[in-house]
Formats: structure tokens, sequence, C-alpha cells
């Protein structure tokens, strides 16, 4: 399922240094529908990734993880996709992992697949597995929702269940507002493991302590809103 | 009257001459005008007769009338902490549809100079 019928979604927030690895990687391994998303960066991300010939989107200002995988969604939709892969811009993820992400899609087996990076840890940072298992209770706590990496950034939808998902989110904590949105909608999900490609550079980008901390306010107050609704 | 009766006195006079004055010019909407007008007249009698929360305070268990108001002016303000947190979450929603609708526009546009191109 390698061809236009696949989207692949890549919110970047200044990611100039890894934006055309990551295109490159995926473009080699056969995809052909890549969507980027320039969430408002101050550095050279979207020119660059204008010139690897993807489809870029542009948000005028900076809004945050979530707002980012909103607009690469709709986007994908908009573009008739029947299944659409999320994919971080800062080379954590290996291209490899796609066709086993997508497999249990194209079987029927699942509606939404999360890319564990938890299942085989290996290279992973101990303070960095802390901080998931913390983010995956966390998650579990408010939203119901069990799954061994809810901070994944590698995940798969079929494109009904994509058009399910309502992202109110804005920042980090949309990952595990998917995870919420899922059992809300009663979304077949299921875990493949992937590898996570741990440099200084991956792990600078991903979550600090404070961001940690920020994030599980918002998803405190996200969990408000849903009870609101 | 205590000078700290007074003080407050005239503090929640030019606070309800303040909400009357943004409501006249249209400022804020009639629920709101209802809201902050009655939370500074209450203020106001309240200051002036400050009995009536001590009896008010023994009806409900507790003990001083300041206690009272302390108690449900902590209330109140969580309430309204919250009220803005949600506000703001509302409206940065209202922004990122906003930056969304914006790439989408240029994305159909570039879709459709591609196709053009192509033909």
């Amino acid at each position: 399922m390698k061809d236009k019928r696949l989207a692949i979604v890549i919110p970047a927030y200044n990611e100039e240094r890894t934006i055309i690895e990551v295109i490159r990687g995926l473009k080699q391994h056969g995809f052909v529908t890549l969507i980027v998303v320039d969430d408002g960066s101050s550095d050279r991300t979207a020119e660059l990734a204008r010139q690897e010939g993807v489809i870029l989107l542009r948000h005028i200002i900076n809004r945050g993880l979530g707002g980012a995988l909103g607009t690469g969604i709709v986007a994908a939709l908009r573009l008739g996709a029947e299944a659409i892969v999320t994919f971080d811009a800062d080379g954590q993820h290996d291209p490899d992992d796609i066709d086993r992400l997508i497999e249990p899609l194209v079987k029927g087996e699942a509606d939404v697949v999360i890319g564990s990076r938890m299942l085989e840890p290996t290279g992973m940072p101990y303070a960095r597995r802390l901080a998931n298992w913390s983010a995956n209770i966390v998650t579990y706590l408010l939203f119901r929702g069990w799954t061994t990496d809810s901070q994944s950034g590698l995940r798969a939808f079929s494109g009904r269940a994509a058009a399910q998902l309502q992202i109110m989110t804005n920042g980090m904590e949309v990952s595990s507002e998917i995870i919420a949105e899922t059992v809300k909608n009663r979304l077949k999900r299921k875990e493949v493991p992937v590898q996570a490609v741990y440099t200084d550079y991956s792990l600078s980008k991903g979550q600090s302590f404070k961001v940690g901390l920020r994030t599980l306010k918002k998803l405190i107050l996200a969990k408000v809103r849903r009870l609101a609704l | 009257m205590r000078p700290i009766q007074f003080l407050l006195l005239v503090f929640a006079l030019v606070a309800l001459a303040k909400v009357l004055h943004s409501y006249t010019r249209r400022g804020i909407r009639s629920r709101d005008f209802l809201f902050w007008a009655s939370v500074w007249i209450g203020t106001a009698a309240i200051i002036t007769f400050p009995e009536a929360t001590s009896f008010l305070a023994h009806l409900l268990g507790i003990g001083r009338g300041a206690d009272l108001i302390i108690y449900a002016s902590l209330l109140i303000s969580f309430h309204l902490i919250l009220r803005i947190h949600l506000t703001l979450a509302r409206l940065e929603q209202e922004i990122t549809e906003i930056v969304r609708a914006v790439a989408m526009e240029r994305l159909t546009e570039s879709l459709d100079s591609c196709s053009t191109e192509g033909e």
C-alpha cells in the first residue's frame, strides 16, 4: 500500500537539521504522498521541505504538535487518503517500521495502530522510559485507554478512523488525546513494536520535565473540557 | 462607619461605576453586566451592613461573617479561574482553526495550479 492511498503526515517545527534526511528516507522506501506541516518554523524547515518536493502546508504561526497533526490529517483526508501515518520530523523513526505499522490496517485488524517504542526499548535512556511509563499511566487514568507508548509519534489510522478523530488540543498533549478519541469512538487499537533512533538531537526535541508538567496540566484541562462537552 | 469600611465602599462603588460605564458603551454582554453589577452591589451591601454576614454565617455553622466571605470569595475565584482557562482553551482552538484554514487554502491553490500545469 505504498501508493497514493497512503499519506504520511510529518509535523515539523524548526527541524532544518533533520527534515531533508527524513523526507529522503521516506521517499527511498517508496512512499509517495508526503505531507509536511510546517508549524510556523523560524528556520528553513519549510524551504527545505519544498525543495524536496512534498505537499507542504504552512501554519502562519506556531500552534504546537496537536495543531500541526490536525492540519496534516485534514489535508490527507482532503487528498482522499485511505490510510494515514504520522511520522516525526526529528529523525527518531525508522521508515522500515511503516510496513509493519500499516499491516493491521490493511488486514482489517485495527483502525488505529500505535508504533510502540516501549515494547522493545533497547537504547532508550532510563529517564525516558520512566517518563513514558508515567505518561501512559496518566493517559490511562484520565482517558481509560491503555497503551505501552501513549506518546509515540509514529501512528497509523485508517481514513475512516482519522475522520472520526476530534482533536481539540494544540500541544504535546495531543498524543494522549488521540488515545482518548480512539476510546470514545470505539476504534480498534493495536500496537506494533517500532525502533526509536535516539540521538542527542531527537532527545532534545522531546519533552523535558518542565514541558511534561505543562502537558500534564493541559491534559487535565482537556479532561475537564471533555467532561463538559 | 470605620475607615476601612469607607475605603472598601469607595472601591466597590468605583468598580460598579466601571461596570456600568462599560455596559453603556456596549463593551460587555448583558449577562456579564448583571453578574458583575450584582457582585459589586452585593459587596457594597456587605461592607455597609457587615452584621448581615454574621447572621448568614451562623445559619451555615461558620463562626464569623468574615470567614464566610473568605470561603465564598475563594470558591468564586477558583470557579472564575477555571472558566478563564476554558475560555482560553477555546480561543486557542479557534486560532488553530484559522491558521489551519489559511494553510488549507494555500494547499488548494497549489493543487489547482499543479493540475492546470498538468493539462
